[in-house]
């Protein structure tokens, strides 16, 4: 750690952590209620552990977003931040918003717009948060005068979020018109801009743990800015297909939305080629699995898996199935979950004390088991709704018939799950077993240049 | 409060929170041995 003020990382990473658990608890008991009658169903039926359950990861993901910017900013600028009284105030207004509306969907406060449940008070204060986060971050990079294409992309990944959450705000009567506009906040966070704040991760991560050069790697980053935008933006339309908007949405959806994996499958190419040319000499193995990680796991789950199914002729089928869970957690994790791990594993070790810098054997055991654990969700899921795509949609049985048909995936999901579940525990474990330090261990150099890019 | 001094409440959250996800993965497995038959396998 070069800057005492990147500290204030730690509790963001501490909180994600922890609402990542909390997550998994609720993905538990949502996969359970697929087995048989449910003892709690009255008290926690599937429609609100389904809801704390994604709200959960839209929260931690974010929460660990936010973490890893405080760490990269003053690392890339080379300052302090501007204020880290602003970051804790920040952290606590975010942790409690997080906190109240998980408790207010237990009592069925929400808005029952899908992913955007939160009420609007909790909105606002995401609102405050955001623009609390922006003003940091912003003044920090004025002060210091130093703005590089990594910091660039992040930023202009996490304005955009703050300014696509503005439709999340409004209030709509008409169902077609609500969803028409949520995919304006969620699809273009996830597949769009969210994309941004993952390659300026993927670009800071490999120019220090690969050593490459600054400048070939922020030119990669430029084309897959330049593919998001050109395929992600429309690519939008594919939650149009049968949700009452006219028809031309469709040939949009699917042309623009097949091409939305380029940028992914860009991304992956950039990582391997890093490495091609580096080699994988940085001490901390540990952050470049993670890394290297998540490019292949975001190939695999957001970009062949979301191909899949992505065609309107396909889509008509499996719209709204376990095929659309498939894609959505191996997705989410390959992109989100697992960059965030990525910067937390990188900084890990200068976050605490005594940690091993190439991480622990419990670190590798957690890295795998929740590799394996959700790649084995993956294949429940489409397994799962392979069939109930052809007995429900095509065969024409009952929801719940088919679900009878299909129980024994859920078992399947329910073993992955617990081992996904474990290697998620050994990666909290691991992260709290250290005890924090808030102290530099590398002194900022004046006019330091640009090869001190590769220090860790 | 010192920064230093959160560090202990939060890693006692992530122990309960630790705590929570074995007793939802022993919950999920107790559905999965009661519901067995009716399971379609």
């Amino acid at each position: 750690m070069r800057y005492k003020s990147q500290s204030v990382a730690y509790w963001y990473f501490a909180v994600a952590l922890v609402l990542f658990g909390l997550q998994l608890v609720f993905g538990l008991l949502s996969a359970t209620k697929y087995l048989g009658p449910d003892p709690l169903l009255y008290i926690l039926p599937f429609d609100v552990t389904k809801v704390i359950h994604t709200n959960l990861l839209i929260v931690w993901v974010l929460t660990g977003f936010m973490g890893a910017t405080y760490w990269l900013v003053p690392d890339e600028s080379r300052t302090e931040l501007h204020s880290t009284k602003l970051a804790y105030v920040q952290l606590i207004l975010w942790t409690g918003m997080g906190v109240a509306a998980v408790i207010g969907y237990l009592f069925r406060y929400g808005t029952g717009n899908k992913l955007l449940e939160q009420p609007l008070p909790h909105k606002l204060v995401m609102v405050v948060c955001f623009l609390i986060f922006i003003y940091n971050i912003g003044m920090t990079i004025k002060k210091s005068g130093r703005f590089t294409t990594t910091e660039g992309v992040l930023v202009l990944g996490i304005v955009s979020s703050a300014v696509l959450f503005f439709p999340a705000l409004l209030y709509y009567e008409n169902y077609t018109v609500s969803i028409f506009y949520r995919w304006w906040t969620i699809h273009l966070w996830v597949e769009g801009v969210w994309m941004m704040i993952m390659g300026a991760f993927l670009a800071y991560l490999l120019i220090r743990l690969s050593g490459a050069d600054r400048e070939v790697m922020e030119k990669w980053l430029y084309v897959i800015v330049g593919l998001v935008f050109l395929a992600g933006i429309l690519g939008t339309a594919h939650h149009y297909y049968w949700v009452g908007v006219p028809h031309y949405w469709l040939p949009i959806g699917g042309f623009f939305s097949a091409l939305e994996p380029l940028a992914i499958v860009g991304m992956a190419i950039y990582a391997y080629g890093a490495m091609r040319r580096s080699g994988m000499s940085h001490p901390n193995v540990l952050a470049l699995h993670w890394t290297l990680g998540s490019t292949i796991f975001t190939l695999f789950g957001a970009g062949l898996l979301g191909l899949a199914h992505t065609w309107p002729s396909i889509n008509k089928w499996t719209h709204g199935t376990l095929i659309t869970a498939m894609h959505g957690h191996a997705a989410f994790y390959g992109a989100y979950a697992m960059i965030t791990l990525a910067m937390i594993s990188y900084a890990q070790p200068s976050l605490t004390q005594g940690r091993p810098e190439k991480g622990t054997s419990i670190g590798y055991w957690a890295f795998w088991l929740q590799l394996g654990g959700m790649f084995g969700m993956t294949i429940s899921f489409a397994t799962a709704g392979i069939g109930q795509v052809y007995l429900e949609r095509i065969m024409g049985m009952g929801y719940l018939d088919a679900q009878l048909k299909i129980q024994i995936h859920f078992v399947m999901l329910i073993i992955c799950g617990t081992i996904f579940a474990t290697g998620v525990a050994l990666f909290i474990y691991d992260f709290f077993r250290y005890r924090p330090r808030f102290d530099v261990d590398e002194p900022a150099a004046e006019g330091s240049t640009a090869s001190d890019a590769r220090v860790s | 409060m010192e920064r230093k001094k959160l560090y202990k409440p939060i890693r006692i959250v992530s122990f309960i929170v630790l705590a929570l996800m074995l007793a939802s993965v022993l919950f999920a497995f107790t559905m999965t041995g009661l519901h067995w038959t009716g399971i379609n396998v």
